[in-house]
């Protein structure tokens, strides 16, 4: 699905990422893990076109064939089928949440003269879609708030909805339930384990170690900007290096 | 006296009210701080004029006037692609020195500081336009036709998008949005009704010279949208009567008029002021100054 090669970025000195090679698997649940600072972000920030690498590849099973979008602009990487949940909450805040999710779904709303001339509303198939989602995500209570007047886990639970209605093929998730009390993050677990149940292909970057370790399929760790190794949760609960890492030395 | 007076404020406030709510669509939805706007409004007044002077036909003048100020505004689009927030005022800024330079300079074209005079008002539909009350009528059509499509714009789902560019475009793009196209069609549209608001204040006038279109001139415009709240049209529409009429008294409590236009000046940024301290969001606006 994703195949990660050798890719590199260095600030001013900064090894941020250094070299890294991985495989995202289709249908499966990949999690990044690390201490703070190891480059996880980066690296997604490499996956999705925030930033420019310094050398490596990034291949992707585009609807077309396989492509190496490294280099191409955020929103073509968003159209071949990545979409991403940003460490930070980025909702539109002078929307309303039902209006996030609806500029989510497709880009018919970026045709100017269709919504000049045609069509002035969104379709009702869409609104039922969006509709839909927070039915399932139990939050239809707050469709008509203004995105900027909601709690941290409110945001975090409507940018999971978009993410999900925008299209895709791959979701990458920045730590989705990091800082959220345990009431959404039970909430938000069990909206992941759900995706994985449709088959959804995720990678994952999240600290903590229960949910991450019960959730995924495989996981890599990283730690300054180096994979320092990969395997099955199993393994990695008892891998003493990654034990080191984590409680230090 | 008082009623032609009356009908004068009228027509400036029609023309307003097209300049105010394009450069709300820039601005309040958009989030792209335009201080060029007054160029597009010039730029379609001598284009305008000069058509016309070829001869010409009104409506093909009235519409290239919107197109022309339409390209440049898709232009300037293209020169702030990588500008933000300050950086982005400063070089729409920067458009309007820039064209006032051209229209005093380009002698041949423009007639340079001298103006040009005698531009005859439309014959529209067989009805002569010369009588004011009848002009009026007309810059009140053209105004609601511009204030229907550009409700519809902001209306529509392609508003949103327009907002959620304006809201974090990084985001926007994350969820495949063209954000440069979509910020390209904002401006040009925008500027497309500032050329054709150009064209009106052109033929009403009867006279235009580069003075009418310096940065000084685009002030109230910004001082409205503020007032009337960004993001909010009919605050826009309510906060043009207000600026308009309010430095008016001031006239006819018996100061000179070389007295009235600075006072004019005194009051709006003391009502600017008053605003931004007690009712920061304007009239009806949906977003804070940023
Ligand atoms: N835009 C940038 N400019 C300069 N340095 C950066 C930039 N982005 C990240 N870094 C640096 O790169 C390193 C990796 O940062 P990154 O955000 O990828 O870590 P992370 O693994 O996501 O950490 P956390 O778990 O805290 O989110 C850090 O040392 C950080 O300071
Ligand atoms: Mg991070």
């Amino acid at each position: 699905m994703l195949k990660i090669r050798n890719i590199q970025k260095h600030f001013s000195g900064i090894k941020a990422v250094d070299g890294c090679s991985f495989d995202v698997e289709k249908g499966k649940i990949t999690a990044l893990i690390g201490p703070n600072g190891s480059g996880k972000t980066t690296m997604f920030n490499l996956i999705c076109g925030n930033i420019k690498s310094d050398g490596g590849e990034i291949i992707f099973s585009t609807p077309t064939g396989e492509r190496n979008i490294v280099g191409m602009p955020i929103e073509k990487i968003s159209n071949y089928g990545i979409s991403r949940l940003f460490q930070q909450s980025r909702l539109f805040k002078n929307l309303t949440v039902l209006e996030n999710l609806l500029v989510s779904e497709d880009n018919e709303d970026q045709k100017f003269w269709k919504n000049i001339f045609g069509l002035n509303k969104f379709d009702k198939s869409k609104i039922d879609k969006a509709n839909k989602i927070l039915g399932d995500f139990e939050i239809k209570d707050i469709a008509h708030l203004t995105a900027g007047e909601l709690s941290f886990g409110q945001k975090r639970l409507v940018e999971i909805a978009r993410n999900i209605l925008n299209y895709h093929t791959v979701l990458v998730l920045d730590e989705p339930v990091a800082g959220v009390n345990p009431k959404i993050r039970e909430k938000i677990a069990k909206i992941i384990t759900q995706l994985k149940k449709d088959g959804e292909t995720i990678l994952l970057i999240e600290h903590d170690m229960q949910f991450t370790l019960g959730i995924s399929d495989k996981v890599i760790v990283m730690d300054a900007g180096k994979i320092i190794t990969t395997g099955t949760p199993e393994e990695i609960r008892n891998n003493p290096e990654v034990l080191r890492i984590y409680l230090g030395k | 006296m008082i009623s032609a007076y009356f009908i004068h404020l009228l027509i400036l406030i029609g023309i307003y009210i097209i300049l105010a709510i394009s450069l709300q669509l820039a601005v309040g939805y958009g989030g792209l701080l335009n201080l060029g706007h007054i160029s597009y409004f010039g730029i379609g007044a001598y284009v305008y004029t000069i058509l016309l002077f070829h001869g010409v036909n009104f409506w093909i003048c009235f519409l290239l006037a919107g197109f022309s100020a339409a390209f440049f505004g898709w232009m300037s689009a293209i020169g702030i692609r990588k500008l933000k927030g300050d950086y982005l005022a400063l070089v729409t800024l920067g458009f309007s020195f820039v064209t006032y330079a051209v229209l005093i300079n380009w002698t041949e074209l423009t007639r340079g500081p001298l103006g040009i005079a005698g531009i005859p008002r439309p014959v529209l539909f067989g009805f002569g336009t010369n009588e004011n009350m009848v002009y009026l009528v007309f810059v009140f059509v053209i105004a609601a036709i511009s204030y229907f499509f550009i409700n519809k714009i902001v209306s529509s789902p392609f508003g949103k998008v327009v907002e959620a560019v304006r809201d974090d475009e990084i985001s926007a793009k994350s969820l495949g949005k063209s954000t440069f196209k979509i910020k390209c069609i904002n401006l040009a549209t925008s500027a497309f009704f500032a050329g054709i608001a150009g064209c009106l204040y052109a033929s009403y006038i009867t006279f235009i010279d580069p003075s009418s279109f310096t940065f000084s001139n685009v002030i109230p415009i910004i001082l409205i949208i503020i007032i009337g709240g960004l993001a909010s049209l009919p605050g826009t529409i309510l906060a043009t009567f207000f600026i308009i009429l309010l430095p008016e008294p001031l006239r006819f409590i018996g100061f000179s008029s070389s007295i009235v236009g600075p006072a004019r000046q005194i009051v709006y940024a003391l009502i600017l002021l008053i605003v931004l301290y007690y009712k920061p969001r304007g009239f009806y606006g949906k977003l804070d100054l940023e």
